[in-house]
């Protein structure tokens, strides 16, 4: 459709946090009108790639060209000018300002320097209308939109710019549907944008894509097409070793186990209504969940932070004490997990300073022995133990939070998300250290936005929609597509057949 | 999912708060007429606008700074500041009031832009920097009046506080003419963009609002504010001292939390904060009126706070019922989002 050359190239983009290696020398080139996906896991480098070419993160080495001009990297402006806009996968809305601001910003229109409202909410209905959506209200606080129009809202504010290079970072993590998505797309390209699809979905990078890339672990590890390239092969490029090594055997399950946890008819705030599940020891149980659909309330909920309304959740014989029973590995390790100005030691014992202070004040040996015993245990090599958390990558930081619950040797291992944001290799071994907590006779739920880490992990798998549980599988019917069909609401008809 | 879609705009939220706050202030001043009829008289009204208007002004320029997630304490040493330089230039040089009025003005901004500067470019924490500056401008304060002294002219103190053709306050025009501008400001691209930053700094950078140059900005006008203060307060008071900021630290954020200023950001209305002020202004006369010791000021004053917090909280509460039985709610539809938000957090 267009010509072949190159109209945007990248080259050699390096960034480096603290000990982590975001991006090791990323290169990259997009003929116009093409759209170009990326693949990676998370902590592959994906959104750290797409920060720098938005220039809101300056990358340590590299350039970017657009047809021949050569991008100030680090300047959001120069960026913009440019011709660069971008969908951010965390949604880059104030939640206190209208769907119309943000359509506009940071070029709101004005008459005699005052922000024109008038102006403002037809221009930005207009455009909601033209880009498909106009049952999205302009006047709206984006506080007030649900997470699917928050989504088409950041989509839309950057498309609406008509870019030389539109971005889209997971653009359907909270999509219904890709219809209108694809749809817009093509539109744009067939004007010229070239697109970079970012997304750990196969399916949509084939459907939508003309080329393809795999990041891991800040690198191009594969070029590839992604209309004939083996879905088998890709994957193991993502997490970079052959898939049966990636996770741990399943064991054989006894028939008729009793049951170490028995949640029944729990409803939580509105969140959760009338779930029952169980977990049996040793067995590891995956919840598979869109956005929102209940499952933090869920998991915070058994963790003791949010109190149910009805409903009753027993453990074992129901004698040992309810802080003993779970231990939550939370979603944002950052801000609800780790404290991040203090050491990775402090970070491990700190839930378990009972253990380390037998005359009420803590003796730093018997801190600094428990710390090891829990470093050894989560593969935490012991010259990190010294050094303040925020500092190691996000894989070690994970570790150490895992180091910490394990250390409170709970009867059930709560585990929200626990590989967002870790390396491929760190992965493979949260992946094995949960099947051993559980193969010493504990329980395991867990919750991940990757669908095949549960496939791969799990002995069963429950899918959640609109805080209900609407799926079970295990065993032969525990495959990606069951669990997708169910998270998009599908359960039952999936289960059955 | 259903879509939980809120009408209301930004604007409209904060009319709502700000009809709140001037609600509560009319209601306490109409008590006091009813305590002391005298009350209602022009000459005393006059006096009351008067002596409300620096503390509307320190709690403008705190609100400015809430709006956008930050903090400022430097408002009491620069009130002190701009009332010491006042009163002695303005002794010495009589005939110039005008000029040095416009001056402090200047001086009052500048001292907000080094607050701006320190805290967007340096990236250093909004209280350690305005506390410093606060103990700076108390300092230098002291050092250009040792003691209480130093006097303003007759004639600029009493165009300030007095009134046009003896029935309009211009400490009146005064408040009316800066709730002016500070409609157009929220209504420009920078007051747009300031509210933004206060709902999510982050999330406003990623957008491409020029973070540092609107927080620079609302850290100079802040400045403005005070300095604007330190003016009214020389007029009212006609005379200079080294401490006369001091009161104004904690009164300043008073009167934005009864002005329902939310302390997190990205919510508030500087006339609110200007209600929030009239309010704690007639909590004295309403207590001297009947009589009650005035060492109790402070204990009303805090006790009428936290009425007014919890208004908000109850028409929560009151929502969450009728939620309860079945009615459908909207989100973000009202004042109590900000306040209740608020006093989760704080």
């Amino acid at each position: 459709m267009f010509d072949d050359v190159p109209f945007i190239t990248i080259r050699d983009i390096a960034k480096q946090f603290g000990a982590t290696r975001a991006l090791d020398g990323v290169s990259l080139d997009l003929r116009r009108g093409e759209v170009h996906g990326i693949l990676g896991e998370n902590g592959a480098g994906k959104s750290t790639l797409n920060k720098v070419l938005a220039g809101v993160l300056v990358p340590d080495t590299g350039t970017v060209e657009i047809d021949g001009e050569n991008i100030q990297l680090g300047r959001p402006k120069q960026s913009r000018a440019a011709g660069l806009a971008m969908a951010y996968q965390e949604l880059s809305a104030p939640p206190n300002i209208t769907v119309a601001e943000k359509l506009f910003l940071p070029k709101l229109p004005v008459r005699l320097g005052i922000v024109s409202q008038r102006k403002l909410y037809s221009a930005a209905q207009e455009v909601l209308t033209a880009w498909g959506k106009p049952g999205i209200d302009a006047r709206a606080l984006i506080a007030s939109l649900n997470l699917a129009d928050r989504q088409h809202v950041e989509i839309i504010a950057a498309m609406a710019t008509e870019p030389r290079l539109l971005i889209l970072d997971e653009p359907t993590a909270s999509l219904p549907d890709t219809t209108w998505l694809f749809d817009r797309i093509r539109e744009l390209v067939a004007r010229g944008t070239s697109v970079i699809y970012i997304s750990h979905k196969l399916a949509e990078i084939r459907a939508i894509c003309d080329r393809g890339t795999v990041l891991r672990n800040g690198r191009v590890v594969k070029q590839f097409d992604p209309k004939t390239a083996d879905e088998r092969e890709l994957v193991e490029y993502m997490i970079g070793r052959s898939l049966n090594q990636a996770f741990p055997d399943k064991p054989d399950r006894a028939e008729h186990q009793a049951p170490l946890v028995t949640v029944t008819d729990l409803s939580i705030a509105g969140k959760v209504h009338h779930l029952s599940m169980t977990i049996c020891p040793g067995e590891i149980v995956g919840v598979a969940a869109l956005e929102g659909q209940g499952q933090k309330s869920l998991f915070y909920g058994l963790a003791g932070f949010v109190k149910a309304d009805t409903g009753s959740i027993t453990v074992g014989s129901g004698s040992t004490p309810a802080r003993k029973n779970f231990s939550l590995v939370p979603e944002d390790r950052k801000t609800e997990g780790l404290f991040l100005t203090l050491t990775a030691q402090f970070n491990l014992t700190i839930s378990e300073l009972r253990r380390c202070s037998p005359l009420g004040t803590i003796s730093s040996r018997k801190e600094k022995k428990i710390a090891q015993g829990a470093a050894l245990a989560v593969n935490l090599p012991s010259p990190f133990m010294t050094r303040d958390i925020q500092d190691l990558s996000g894989g070690n930081q994970q570790k150490v939070l895992l180091g910490r619950v394990v250390l409170s040797a709970p009867k059930c291992l709560l585990l929200f998300d626990p590989t967002r944001g870790v390396d491929a290799a760190t992965k493979v071994e949260i992946y094995h250290m949960t099947r051993e907590f559980a193969q010493q006779g504990g329980a395991v739920l867990i919750y991940s936005t990757e669908i095949p880490e549960l496939v791969g992990l799990c002995d069963r798998a429950y899918t959640m929609y609109g805080g209900r549980i609407n799926g079970e599988f295990g065993g032969e019917t525990l495959t990606e597509n069951a669990l997708m069909a169910g998270a998009l609401g599908h359960g039952e008809k999936v289960s059955a057949s | 999912m259903k879509p939980r879609q809120s009408r209301r705009a930004l604007s409209d939220n904060s009319k709502a708060t700000v009809g709140i706050a001037a609600g509560i202030f009319v209601l306490l001043y109409l008590l006091l007429t009813l305590v002391s009829p005298i009350s209602a008289t022009s000459f005393i009204i006059n006096n009351f606008i008067v002596l409300t208007t620096p503390l509307a002004f320190a709690a403008s320029g705190v609100t400015l700074v809430l709006l956008i997630g930050g903090f400022d304490l430097s408002v009491a040493g620069s009130i002190s500041l701009s009332n010491v330089i006042a009163a002695t230039t303005m002794a010495a040089h009589p005939h110039s009031s005008w000029g040095i009025a416009c001056l402090v003005l200047v001086m009052g901004a500048v001292i907000g832009l080094v607050n701006g500067v320190c805290v967007a470019v340096f990236g250093l924490p909004a209280l350690g920097v305005t506390l410093s500056t606060n103990f700076i401008l108390a300092g230098i304060a002291l050092a250009v009046l040792p003691a209480p002294g130093g006097s303003v002219p007759a004639a600029f103190a009493s165009v300030l506080s007095g009134t046009i053709g003896g029935t309009i306050p211009v400490a009146l025009l005064a408040l009316v003419g800066f709730s002016l501008l500070w409609l157009l400001f929220i209504k420009s691209r920078t007051g747009m963009s300031a509210l933004a930053i206060g709902g999510d700094v982050k999330a406003a950078r990623l957008s491409g609002i020029a973070v540092r140059r609107v927080q620079i900005v609302v850290y100079a006008l802040a400045g403005l504010c005070y300095a604007a203060a330190g003016l009214y307060f020389s007029a009212l008071t006609a005379t200079g001292s080294p401490t006369s900021g001091s009161s104004f630290l904690l009164t300043a954020f008073a009167a934005a939390a009864l002005g329902f200023v939310s302390f997190r950001g990205g919510r508030g209305s500087a006339i609110g904060a200007i209600f929030g002020a009239a309010t704690l202004t007639v909590i004295p006369k309403f207590l001297f009126a009947w009589g009650i010791a005035d060492f109790w000021v402070g204990a009303f004053q805090g006790l009428v706070i936290l009425v007014a917090l919890t208004i908000p909280w109850l028409t929560t509460k009151i929502a969450g019922l009728r939620k309860r039985d079945g009615e459908e709610v909207t989100v973000g539809s009202g004042p109590t989002q900000s306040i209740s938000a608020m006093a989760e957090t704080a």
